[in-house]
């Protein structure tokens, strides 16, 4: 199996303790019907402070599982095969329980696609968030905690904090939930939040302030942010890196600038030009044909992207490219693989 | 497949109930002995090679008697359900679907039903329609008819909202197939689930009735009623007592437990399918 | 809207839902869904309905479907009330109304195969025989781009596209004239959603179909449409060809949506973020139901209802801000 080829060697040094998000060589399967599938293949990123990253995808091109992956929160059936997630410097997954637990509930923190659903429906809001706050900071006074909230519930745009602070989660508004969930993930300070889809479940008009605020946010303290998305344009908004993922593995890494203005993968310029363009009303969109592969009908050789390429070579149905710097950018590709490297 | 050996309850009460049916049948083409026949030089009798499980008090063979009650455990069972199915999945159905006033009146009928206990409806309906295998069925059935309303009820509430529902509307389907063809078919699987274990509650109740010996009547024999006859001889020949009392446990359990490994077994494959879309 | 033929209308159509009381004696209350609606769909064209969740664009594709019955006012479709039609007429125009639904894992009945599910409109409404039906089916399902083997299978072996495809044929095969598509393309991927408003645009200049095309995303609805009506609330607040309303916005908020819209091509314009969020439909604030958001408020705005400003021959406004500008 071409995944277990390698193990990776990366020896991160003890004393690397800055604040920053690594992940190094990631390769994970999925264990199903008694066979290991390959999800993720060598993922390669990093986060540093003050950023926001996009990764970017369809349903099923392992974005989720990624985000997953750094949180800690792994379904059984997955399982790493090589690679590492650094967060701060220190391994998620080879710390031990006590350490890992200490990592994920202060340094990093998640914003749920679904507000309606991650909030617990008999419990007040504020009462939600002071319990996060408590967790980590068992010392703290009642009064203080409450005072913290408040505060956190006031940073994030929320009006008559006091009254909100005693309602249930059914009665404010869909903008109101992704609101509190967002000040429950900050209430901790965090330095990785990891926001999967938080605006996908909001109307326009709110996600637009949904973006600001988590722009403004990640300004004011400088942490870092994972944005996952289906929407380019909500890429395009608030982050500054981006990374295109396709079967698990990421086929395009680079500047949000780079990347979408002047796509180069097959699979990035499909996804582009998917997006309809009210200034060519006339015209068919130009789209990628067939749809995602579901995880166990995926091939084991060759470029994930090769049955639905238009620019596919006999090359890609049999080797894997490597990820290559091409153009201050990273691109996983056999058109651009060899003859541009460096 | 794992999964299905892994779901013990199925596996055990299929086999319980598998035993029984494999009586059932036996016992239409062979019977030791007639059941009615009495053989008053061996009253009583202990095991023996003539007598696998003895005999009654008026000497009849209690191996026949078992093997003959089971027709009427069954009969009455499936009989008293599938009753009380139909005509609870007709309201709940209404009910569920149509809602508004109709509904009200539907659950408050079901409420009043529930109010009574149920052996209690049973026993008003002999007195007044007579002691009769037909009136017990009829008096079990009526006394099913509540929890399958609603259960139809509740799912016709939630299917009628999905947009399939309303998709099959707005091509112009009449109620009438939208009930029966499009919503009906979703609930079959927890209505599988009531089904069964409505039998075995329908048939505790029939021995219940028939060892306060109202319900089958003398000859015919009934597992209820063998436990009411030997109940003066408990002490003399405890076995009289204890056959017919172990073959309702098989019973009542089997279908219990076919009840609960189904519905894991459906509750499985159904979140099984919804992971996988 | 002149070159066209109006095919279906709506005047002062009104849904309310009644809320449940919490309270034994307490006023009966109702959820304004829609609150007193003109809509003019031109035969022929894409007619666009946007507007955020709540506005009552769903409402109203479900109400012209026939799958909810108005509270008040009147639809007419050819110019026919359809209201008081008889019997068999009424069925036989609603055969020409079909609708395709947003959600494509909700919209198939998954107990039944795809064949059935095509195949039972064709049972009830014609008196094909079993082979022509069969026949009528496998063309609709090579229209949606899928083939005759779909016909044995269930919805959950499909993915999303291709369900979105089934729901396509199903709302074909009565040959309709007019189709609702209720976000039609919301839950789909985007290569996936390029591909089905191919479809969409393919069908509708092969049969000449009518379109009211209703969902949350603008760029969608702006490739999609030939008019567009925006929702806010129970009310149309602005409506045009779709040149004039997403060129030369007047109504504030539509000027807030189009620029919420967060779009790949960065187009360097100031975002305007509107303040605070939709209010409660069952208590809906009197006057210009905007004027709670509306960064142009004035005094007679939180009063009195706008009304209805024709800016040019297809464009209209209603809001208090436009009056006697002209």
């Amino acid at each position: 199996m071409f995944w277990k080829k390698k193990k990776s060697t990366i020896e991160v040094s003890k004393d690397y303790t800055e604040k920053s998000l690594i992940v190094k060589d990631l390769t994970m399967t999925i264990h199903s019907q008694g066979k290991d599938y390959p999800a993720l293949f060598d993922v390669n990123f990093q986060i540093s402070p003050g950023q926001i990253v996009g990764l970017v995808g369809e349903s099923g091109c392992g974005k989720s599982l990624t985000s997953l992956a750094v949180m800690g929160l792994l379904p059984p059936a997955a399982k790493i095969e090589t690679g590492h997630v650094l967060i701060n410097g220190q391994d998620l997954y080879s710390s031990s329980e006590k350490e890992r637990c200490a990592l994920q509930g202060a340094k990093v923190s998640m914003i749920f696609q679904d507000p309606m659903s991650a909030l617990n429906p008999l419990m007040t809001v504020g009462k939600q968030i002071e319990e996060s706050y408590r967790i980590h900071h068992p010392s703290a006074s009642k009064q203080e905690a409450k005072e913290k909230v408040l505060a956190m519930m006031a940073k994030v745009g929320l009006p008559r904090v006091s009254e909100l602070y005693k309602e249930y989660p059914h009665q404010l508004s869909g903008g109101m939930k992704q609101r509190i969930m967002i000040a429950m993930a900050l209430i901790n300070e965090p330095d990785l939040i990891i926001a999967d889809e938080p605006t996908t479940a909001l109307d326009v008009t709110i996600q637009a302030q949904i973006l600001d605020l988590l722009k403004k946010l990640n300004e004011e303290s400088n942490s870092m942010i994972l944005l996952i998305s289906h929407d380019l344009g909500v890429i395009q908004t608030v982050c500054s890196q981006v990374m295109v993922m396709y079967g698990g593995m990421i086929v395009e890494q680079g500047e949000v600038k780079q990347v979408l203005q002047h796509p180069m993968h097959p699979y990035t310029r499909g996804l582009l030009a998917s997006i309809p363009d009210p200034d060519k009303k006339e015209e068919e969109i130009v789209c990628v044909p067939g749809s995602v592969e579901a995880l166990e009908e995926r091939k084991n050789e060759g470029c994930p992207f090769f049955e639905r390429c238009q620019e596919a070579v006999e090359r890609c149905n049999v080797q894997c490219p490597k990820l290559q710097y091409v153009l201050n950018r990273q691109i996983r590709c056999e058109k651009y693989g060899g003859h541009l490297d460096e | 497949m794992r999964n299905k050996c892994r779901n013990k309850n199925l596996v055990i009460g299929t086999v319980l109930i598998a035993f029984l049916l494999g009586m059932l049948l036996v016992s239409f083409f062979y019977l030791p002995y007639p059941p009615n026949k009495m053989d008053s030089a061996n009253i009583l009798a202990m095991p023996s090679r003539e007598h696998l499980l003895g005999t009654d008090n008026f000497g009849r063979d209690i191996l026949s008697r078992i093997m003959k009650g089971s027709w009427m455990a069954f009969g009455i069972g499936f009989g008293a359900v599938i009753i009380g199915m139909t005509i609870g999945v007709i309201f709940g159905a209404i009910a569920g679907y149509f809602g508004g006033w109709i509904d009200e009146l539907v659950m408050r009928l079901m409420d009043a039903k529930m109010a009574f206990p149920g052996v209690i409806l049973a026993l008003v309906m002999i007195t007044v329609f007579g002691n009769g295998i037909g009136n017990m069925i009829l008096a079990l059935g009526i006394m099913a008819i509540p929890r399958f309303c609603r259960i139809t009820r509740t799912g016709f509430m939630q299917i009628k909202e999905m947009e399939y529902i309303k998709a099959a509307k707005s091509r112009g389907i009449s109620d009438f197939r939208i009930m029966v063809f499009h919503i009906l078919p979703n609930l079959s699987s927890s209505l599988l689930v009531t089904f069964t274990l409505g039998i075995s509650s329908a048939i505790l109740s029939e021995a219940g009735l028939s060892f306060l010996g109202l319900g089958i009547q003398p000859p015919h024999p009934s597992w209820g009623r063998m436990l009411f006859e030997a109940q003066s001889y408990l002490l003399t020949d405890p076995l009289y007592a204890v056959v017919p009392g172990i073959m309702i446990t098989i019973l009542v359990l089997g279908f219990n437990l076919l009840g609960d490994g189904l519905r894991d077994n459906l509750d499985h494959r159904m979140s099984q399918r919804e992971e996988k879309s | 809207m002149n070159d066209h033929k109006i095919l279906m209308e709506t005047q002062e159509l009104k849904k309310y839902y009644p809320v449940p009381r919490k309270k034994l004696f307490e006023k009966k209350q109702y959820v304004k869904a829609v609150d007193g609606l003109n809509l003019k769909i031109p035969k022929g064209c894409t007619y666009g309905l946007v507007g955020e969740s709540g506005c009552g664009k769903s409402t109203v594709g479900q109400v012209l479907a026939g799958i909810y019955s108005a509270s008040e006012g009147t639809v007419f479709y050819e110019g026919e009330a359809l209201l008081g039609l008889p019997k068999e007429k009424k069925k036989q125009i609603r055969r020409k109304i079909q609708m395709i639904f947003q959600d494509p894992y909700s919209s198939l009945n998954p107990k039944k195969k795809i064949g059935w599910i095509l195949e039972e409109p064709l049972k009830t409404s014609t008196h094909l025989k079993r082979q022509e039906r069969k026949q009528k089916v496998i063309e609709v399902l090579q229209q949606v781009g899928l083939d005759q083997n779909y016909m044995d299978k269930y919805p959950n072996e499909l993915s999303g596209g291709q369900r979105q495809r089934v729901s396509i044929a199903a709302a074909l095969l009565l040959d309709p004239e007019f189709i609702i598509a209720d976000e039609a393309v919301s839950a789909l991927d985007v290569s996936v959603q390029a591909q089905i408003l191919n479809l969409l645009k393919k069908l509708q200049r092969e049969r000449n179909l009518t379109y009211l095309f209703i969902s949350h995303n603008l760029n969608v609805v702006r490739f999609m449409s030939d008019y567009i009506g925006v929702m806010y609330l129970g009310h149309l607040v602005e409506y045009g060809t779709t040149e004039e309303v997403c060129d030369h916005p007047l109504h504030p908020y539509t000027k807030a949506l189009l620029s919420s819209v967060v779009d790949v091509k960065d187009r360097g314009e100031k975002r305007i973020i509107l303040e605070g969020e939709v209010p409660d439909p069952v208590h809906t604030p009197k006057g210009c139901p905007f004027h709670t958001r509306c960064s142009q408020v004035k005094e007679c705005c939180k009063e009195e209802k706008p009304e209805w400003n024709m800016e040019k021959e297809n464009h209209a406004v209603w809001c208090h801000n436009l009056r006697g500008e002209k």
